[in-house]
């Protein structure tokens, strides 16, 4: 029985598989006039951010309270880490107050995996997001919604078997790409990862992937073609020449958007930078943007897990 | 420290040295080693046990003066005593950091404390900045052997000038390591840096800097040591340089031959380290390169730190481990070496690179009685509450070793015995 | 009595071992038509009417009843399901897993719900689905139709329409399946 969600990787695709089945259940719910149910009612989620996210923190929010879940938000800015305060501290505290679960999103890979060495039995720690390491609930959502959008819903056995994905942007400081890799290669997709060798990592001759460095040639190929931010202070330390060159080879314009199979579709896991990895008038006007559908998606997931964590009692991996 | 008149007499042991193993009863007496035990002496069975020349250690941080809370000389040299050495070179990786005559006299009157002979190591530059010579001349002039900055030196123009500048005599050491190529990395960069999305430090980082400095030292001819190399091409590059005769060496951790990059996976910032854990066949040439006497020294490398230190996310965590207390057994009892070649990185080798005369000698009468006794069949469990240094940061706590340090003899005064500390 | 019940009824797991028949085929479908008629006549016709199946075990049972409503009266009334996993009382106590769909196919407001499962027992998964049902509107009457009332309430419910009260001992198992109703035990 797993106690905390670190990463794909310890799921299995069993695992990956019986927490889409799920998500099926929380998407219906989500639909519901009275979005809300009592399954978490008397158990309270912390949500310890200790680098900015809105959207990742409302969606945890969110889906805590549909599950009728109290949520406690600690917040870096505003606590005692500025006093100098230790992460294992702050923790402890959380601890002390009666918490069943900790959301930790934090900028240091391995954060939340840190954190699990210090809490006690009982309570289960989520990763939100940690340096560049994973952000499980983003792939699992991804791939949910990759699979909602060509198979319908999830059911007991999701798969993505003959679909090939495309991520193009910075991987090397992603980690939505290594747990979108995990999610969907585990379901069966085949990705290709579309970058300048500068924002791959070193060595990724363990990866499941193919790696391109021409979009175009790799577009026409794609069901599924995901966008990754690309931040410009990559020019500072030398991994693109200029942001204009980026747009260049790798930007989804409205030039390359119509070597686009008329089936594919494109995700972002947001937030968007407009006019760096995609021309904003291509999100507006593409009838395949998946952006939406994935935040929607992402709050059943998030009670997926919250659920299969906190409440269900079952067992899974 | 001061001599009393002691003698012993190690009975049973076999004893190693240059010149081979052989069963030989040791007498000991007024500090020196003598032919036949003084009537007075203590008898001492050693049965099973090797006796050898006192361990040297070329690589230690006792945090005294500056930085008493995570190691000060008292508890620093104790545990260096019961791990067997007899000789230590503090590093210059310190606050104050010690570049000036004033430094070294408050450091050497620190040093007197000590319960194994400790020595200093001053910066090549001014703060260990990198900019201006440290006095180097002076320095040396009042006894410093060892010079070093603990890391590179970017400018290899002042590099260069150090290596010319310095006195006969004089050790230029150098961490190598590119500022420029290091990528900001918390661990090697490999396979296992991009499965964990932790910043990675290229092998490219420290070989680089082995090629540069070895033309440097081949060109000014000067005594240069490589500190802690990590890399499978590090230890090829040394090979090569010493098949051509540069007169170089070079040392590596204890933990370099035990960890590798893999060790990071659970992000236990234990196994954050400089430089950091490489790949499995780095480690495994590093082995070789110690075996077939490639790399000249290995080090403890005890570098304590407090538990909130190691507290921290992984890449901001401090680097590191204290573990001199284990070394000894951790070489001579898990590294597949000979003993002949253990001892020779562990004690005549360092000896002779950084100028310890009394120390790593051999076991003859006449020589000054700095000895280890270390029983290399025992097991005994590394009890984190039983341990001397001050330093929290230790990956072989409540592991179970094979090979202990018994009796540890400086200037002819057991200093430890059965384990203890006993002064 | 619902797979999902069966194994979740501790101890957990098991075979089911059947020690007699309690109902056959033909006897199920008797006491169903019975239930439809009985549903007609108690709101005097089927205005307003909608089934909801308590998932898993109640679907089957529902959808039979909507048949033979439509046989009778020629109304196809709206049948939905409803899993109550997320509303039960012992969550944390013992594996729970929303496995089935919920679809409920119109707003419940001021409409006459007849719940419909196969086994009343305990009467708290009927609980939780008139908790489940507030969510879905505010209905204007709640009823309650089931195959089997063995009895061992430990809730103030009582159903509406009932097709064979039967006298069973806590440890035994009811199994309603299309071929009929058994009684019997779970073997490890």
């Amino acid at each position: 029985m797993i106690r905390h969600l670190l990463e794909l990787e310890e799921l299995g695709v069993e695992g990956i598989q019986a927490i889409l089945q799920l998500t099926d259940r929380f998407v219906e719910v989500g639909e519901r006039a009275i979005p809300k149910v009592p399954a978490l009612r008397g158990k309270t989620v912390a949500n310890m951010f200790f680098e900015d996210s809105t959207r990742t923190r409302l969606s945890f929010d969110v889906a805590a309270k549909r599950l009728s879940a109290d949520v406690l938000t600690f917040s870096a800015s505003s606590s005692s880490l500025n006093k100098g305060e230790s992460i294992r501290d702050s923790v402890e505290t959380l601890e002390a107050m009666g918490i069943n679960a900790i959301v930790v999103r934090h900028g240091s890979s391995g954060v939340p995996q840190q954190i699990t060495r210090w809490v006690n039995e009982g309570i289960s720690v989520i990763n939100a997001g940690d340096g560049w390491h994973a952000h499980p609930t983003q792939g699992l959502l991804d791939a949910y919604t990759v699979c909602e959008h060509f198979r319908g819903p999830a059911g007991p056995a999701a798969s993505l078997q003959g679909l090939h994905v495309g991520l193009v942007g910075d991987i090397l400081h992603s980690r939505v790409a290594r747990s979108d890799i995990q999610a969907y290669t585990a379901l069966g997709a085949t990705v290709t990862l579309i970058a300048p060798a500068t924002l791959l990592p070193a060595d990724i001759s363990t990866w499941p992937v193919r790696v391109s460095q021409d979009l175009d040639q790799v577009l026409p190929t794609l069901d599924v073609l995901g966008l990754l931010r690309v931040q410009k202070e990559r020019m500072v330390e030398g991994s693109i020449g200029s942001i204009r060159e980026y747009i260049e080879e790798f930007s989804l314009t409205q030039r390359r958007v119509k070597l686009l199979s008329d089936t594919a579709v494109i995700t972002h896991p947001g937030p968007v930078v407009r006019g760096v990895e995609v021309t904003g008038s291509v999100l507006d006007e593409y009838p395949r943007v998946l952006k939406n559908r994935q935040v929607s998606n992402g709050v059943a997931v998030r009670m997926a897990v919250l659920f299969l964590l906190l409440g269900s009692g079952a067992e899974l991996a | 420290m001061p001599n009393r008149l002691v003698s012993y007499f190690f009975k049973g042991g076999e004893v190693v040295d240059q010149n081979g193993r052989r069963y030989e009863n040791v007498a000991v007496s007024n500090g020196m080693i003598v032919k036949e035990p003084s009537d007075d002496a203590t008898e001492i069975d050693i049965n099973g046990c090797v006796i050898s020349a006192g361990l040297v250690d070329l690589s230690v941080n006792f945090g005294e003066p500056g930085s008493e809370d995570v190691e000060c000389i008292d508890s620093g040299s104790r545990a260096a005593a019961r791990g067997g050495f007899t000789a230590v070179l503090n590093s210059s990786d310190i606050f104050p950091v010690l570049d000036s005559a004033p430094v070294l006299a408050e450091a050497e009157r620190l040093f007197t404390k000590s319960v194994c002979e400790m020595r200093p190591s001053a910066t090549i530059t001014v703060g260990a900045k990198g900019l201006a010579l440290a006095p180097l001349r002076e320095l040396s002039a009042k006894g410093v052997r060892w010079f070093s900055d603990r890391g590179t030196i970017e400018n290899k123009n002042l590099l260069r000038k150090a290596m010319e500048y310095s006195l006969s005599g004089s050790v230029i050491s150098v961490r190598p390591q590119s500022g420029s190529l290091n990528g900001n990395g918390a661990m090697h960069e490999g396979k296992w840096s991009a499965i964990l999305g932790l910043p990675g430090e290229p092998s490219i980082s420290e070989t680089s800097e082995v090629a540069a400095i070895i033309d440097l030292a081949h060109v000014t001819g000067a005594r240069v040591h490589l500190d802690r190399i990590s890399t499978a091409e590090s230890v090829q590059l040394l090979r090569e340089a010493k098949r051509n005769g540069i007169e170089i060496t070079s040392s590596v951790t204890i933990q370099h031959l035990m960890f590798t990059d893999s060790d990071c996976v659970a992000y236990d910032p234990m196994y954050r380290a400089d430089p950091p854990y490489r790949s499995d066949e780095d480690r495994e040439a590093l082995i070789v390169g110690v075996k077939d006497r490639t790399i000249d020294v290995v080090v403890s490398d005890h570098r304590p730190a407090t538990a909130e230190a190691k507290e921290l996310p992984f890449d901001q965590s401090v680097k590191g481990v204290a573990g001199i207390e284990a070394t000894a057994a951790l070489l001579m009892g898990s590294c597949g070496l000979d003993l002949e070649v253990a001892l020779d990185a562990l004690s005549w080798s360092p000896a002779k690179v950084a100028g310890f005369v009394n120390h790593g000698n051999l076991i003859l009468p006449g020589n000054v009685a700095n000895l280890t006794v270390f029983n290399p069949r025992i097991s005994w469990k590394y009890e984190s509450r039983e341990q001397i240094s001050l330093g929290r940061n230790n990956p072989y706590f409540e592991k179970m070793l094979t090979g202990r340090v018994i009796h540890t003899i400086y200037r002819g005064e057991l200093v430890v015995t059965d384990s203890e500390v006993v002064i | 009595m619902a797979d999902r019940e069966r194994r979740m009824t501790p101890p957990f797991g098991g075979v089911f071992v059947a020690t007699s028949t309690v109902l056959d085929q033909a006897q199920v479908h008797r006491a169903l038509t019975r239930i439809s008629h009985e549903i007609i006549e108690k709101n005097r016709g089927l205005d307003n009417i909608v089934l909801v199946a308590l998932q898993t075990g109640g679907a089957q049972v529902a959808e039979h009843i909507a048949q033979l409503l439509f046989e009778i009266e020629g109304v196809d009334v709206p049948t939905g399901t409803i899993d109550v996993a997320l509303y039960r009382d012992d969550i944390g106590l013992r594996p729970v897993m929303p496995e089935a769909e919920t679809t409920i196919p119109v707003d419940l407001t001021a409409k006459t719900v007849v719940l419909v499962d196969d086994v009343l027992f305990t009467g708290r998964t009927i609980r939780a689905a008139l908790d489940a049902l507030n969510d879905f509107g505010r209905p204007r009457a709640v009823q309650l139709a089931v195959v089997i009332d063995r009895g061992h309430r430990e809730l103030p419910i009582r159903p509406d329409f009932v097709g064979k009260n039967l006298p069973t001992r806590r440890e035994e198992v009811v199994d309603v399946n299309p071929e009929g109703v058994l009684l019997g035990v779970m073997r490890k």
